[in-house]
């Protein structure tokens, strides 16, 4: 299981350090570039992306790349709680939607559980275990 | 031509119905009492049944549910005394088509008939026209059972009731979720994805209520729920059997009466949502079990949609290969590749226990060890599923299309024989239920299968329990 993190410097500070925090492992990503490219390698591995969005021009670029984020469980955080923002999160498909103004540790706690689930899941049905 | 059937012992008034329905162009046959007209119902197909209600072996309005549920679903006309105005009522509620009194002008007797042919193949045309105009959105198959599943989304986009999808692991519940909405009156709203697995204890009721600022200590700021986020769209409550018992008991309130109160919130808000929920867990034992809401199950499942396990659904393991691959492929700037019949014929024969998901993990899995051959062979497969394929391959399954088409259109003697059983089973328990008139202890003498087992088989035909059990509904 991999757990990729992109926020760009100095957003959501609170919510990456809670992440990485409880999940040391995480790979975390500044540039919506490297994440992409992250994306684009087979590894074979199953994803769960954490995406901690800053402003609505990046969540508009991150429905541009709803294509790549096909096979993954998503945590997302959006810039602010207005309807057509959470309306623009919602047509992504997350596991969780929270927002910027979210407690980091409460964000943390999701992703753990999904994490524990993903795990349970897995060990029954590993590809062909 | 339609197919009507007469269930009625007295000789003038059923030959004189035999006699207006052939003059009409239709097929009639004529049953003179419930034990040979029931059977008769669930075997062969009847746009239109009389039933009249006092019969040698019983009443017939007890029987018209089970009437109802045979596979052709008929219309049913009762045929009432003209003594009789409390009997015509009692038909209409339970869901007659209409009712005629016994002795009536062969004229009166055929404007409900007219009209109940005219309403099934108006909703023949419409079921099939929402079939064909559905958007599949990413669903992928074309198997028997795939379809059937469509047919459903289709029935459950044009209305408004809670829907409850159950499934293996990896099925696709979410898919068929995203595409009731999608093709509902509510597409333009949100899909709310609420995954009751992933919420904290403590945060759940917050989470799916929303609190007011103040509300409990941490609180800085107001925060809508995911029951108003979903507000003019569809709220789906994926693994619904997660949700504590505490949590079930606020739900069914607001399922009831779509309106609730925000934690510390002083006012009540509304949110108009349609419920979708989805499990793989068996709700009915949690239920017996007591961690499940009786009474939430039974508004939840209004209309279930069960999704078949990738392993029963001839065919769609190819085009699912087909289609992940390219699109795998594409994601990864990959060109396409090319897949020897064998190693599709490996994929087929596996049995997936973690289904469609598994599928996408393996190929994932392929592809990046393969990243550069153009063609994929058996080898490239992880080799545990190598050798699991090769066993069933070598025990039942057929392998591939090859062996299939000579059999010059004949299904391979193993599918043949399950879709065989699997009908015989089908009528075998809707003679039961007429049989036994819904006494549930003598169908399990007669059948010799214990009430638990007997309630499994009924489930996995889709036959509601209620038909033993009319307290069950209510529950
Ligand atoms: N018929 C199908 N055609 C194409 N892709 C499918 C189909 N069914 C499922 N998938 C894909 O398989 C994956 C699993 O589907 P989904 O998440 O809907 O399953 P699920 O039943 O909800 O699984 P789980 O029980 O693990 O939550 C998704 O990537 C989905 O796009
Ligand atoms: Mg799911």
């Amino acid at each position: 299981m991999q757990i990729l993190l992109f926020a760009r410097d100095g957003v959501g500070d609170h919510i990456r350090n809670a992440v990485t925090r409880t999940v040391p492992e995480t790979e975390v990503f500044s540039a919506m570039d490297d994440l992409v490219s992250r994306f684009r390698c087979p590894s074979g591995e199953p994803v769960v992306a954490v995406l901690i969005v800053g402003s609505l021009n990046e969540l508009a670029a991150l429905r541009q790349m709803k294509g790549i984020l096909h096979d993954c469980r998503t945590v997302l955080v959006l810039p602010d709680r207005e309807a057509e923002t959470v309306a623009a999160g919602h047509r992504l498909h997350p596991r969780f939607l929270g927002c910027l103004d979210d407690d980091g540790e409460e964000i943390a706690a999701v992703l753990c559980k999904m994490l524990a689930q993903q795990e349970k899941d897995r060990a029954e049905h590993r590809p062909g275990g | 031509m339609s197919n009507v059937l007469i269930i009625d012992n007295d000789d003038a008034t059923g030959s004189a119905l035999c006699r207006t329905v052939t003059d009409m162009g239709h097929d009639a046959s004529w049953r003179k009492n419930l034990r040979e007209g029931v059977p008769l119902a669930v075997s062969q197909p009847f746009d239109v049944v009389f039933l009249d209600i006092h019969l040698p072996d019983g009443n017939g309005l007890d029987l018209l549910p089970v009437i109802q549920a045979t596979p052709s679903t008929p219309e049913i006309i009762i045929m009432t005394g003209a003594d009789e105005p409390d009997a015509a009522e009692t038909a209409i509620k339970s869901g007659a088509w209409d009712y005629v009194t016994k002795g009536a002008a062969p004229e009166e007797v055929k404007l409900p008939l007219v009209r109940a042919i005219q309403y099934r193949q108006e909703k023949l045309y419409c079921s099939r026209k929402n079939v064909t105009s559905l958007k599949r959105d990413d669903i992928v198959g074309s198997s028997r059972k795939l379809t059937a599943c469509l047919d459903l989304v289709a029935q459950a986009a044009v209305n408004d009731i809670p829907i409850l999808i159950t499934g293996e692991t990896g099925t696709g519940k979410e898919l068929f979720a995203r595409a009731i909405h999608h093709n509902s009156g509510r597409a333009a709203g949100n899909f709310v994805v609420v995954d009751c697995a992933a919420l904290p204890d403590t945060l759940v009721e917050s989470l799916l209520f929303g609190h007011e600022k103040g509300a409990f200590t941490g609180a800085e700021h107001g925060r809508d729920g995911l029951i108003l986020q979903a507000h003019g769209g569809t709220l789906f409550l994926d693994e619904v059997g997660e949700l504590s018992v505490s949590v079930q008991r606020a739900f069914l309130r607001v399922l009831q009466e779509h309106r609730f109160r925000p934690l510390g919130g002083s006012r009540e808000v509304e949110s108009d949502f349609r419920l979708v929920s989805a499990t793989n867990r068996d709700l009915d034992a949690m239920a017996q079990g007591g961690q499940f809401r009786s009474d939430l199950l039974f508004r939840l499942r209004s209309f279930t949609i069960e999704i078949p396990p990738l392993r029963d659904r001839d065919g769609d393991v190819k085009e699912l290969v087909r289609y992940h691959m390219d699109r795998l492929c594409e994601r990864y700037g990959l060109a396409h590749k090319g897949v020897a019949p064998e190693f599709l014929q490996s994929l087929a024969a596996y049995a997936w226990p973690g289904n469609v998901r598994e599928l996408i993990n393996t190929l994932d899995r392929v592809i990046a060890s393969a990243r550069y051959e153009p063609t994929l062979f058996p080898k490239h497969l992880p080799s545990d599923i190598r050798i699991k394929a090769a066993r069933a391959a070598n025990g039942h399954k057929w392998q591939g299309d090859a062996p299939r088409a000579a059999f010059h259109g004949l299904p391979p003697l193993h599918d043949f024989r399950d879709e065989t059983v699997q009908r015989a089973e089908n009528n075998y328990l809707h003679e039961l239920i007429a049989l036994t008139r819904g006494n549930i202890n003598e169908a399990c003498r007669i059948s010799g299968l214990s009430p638990s087992r007997l309630y499994a088989l009924m489930k996995s035909h889709g036959i509601h329990r209620r038909y033993f059990d009319p307290d069950a509904e209510g529950e």
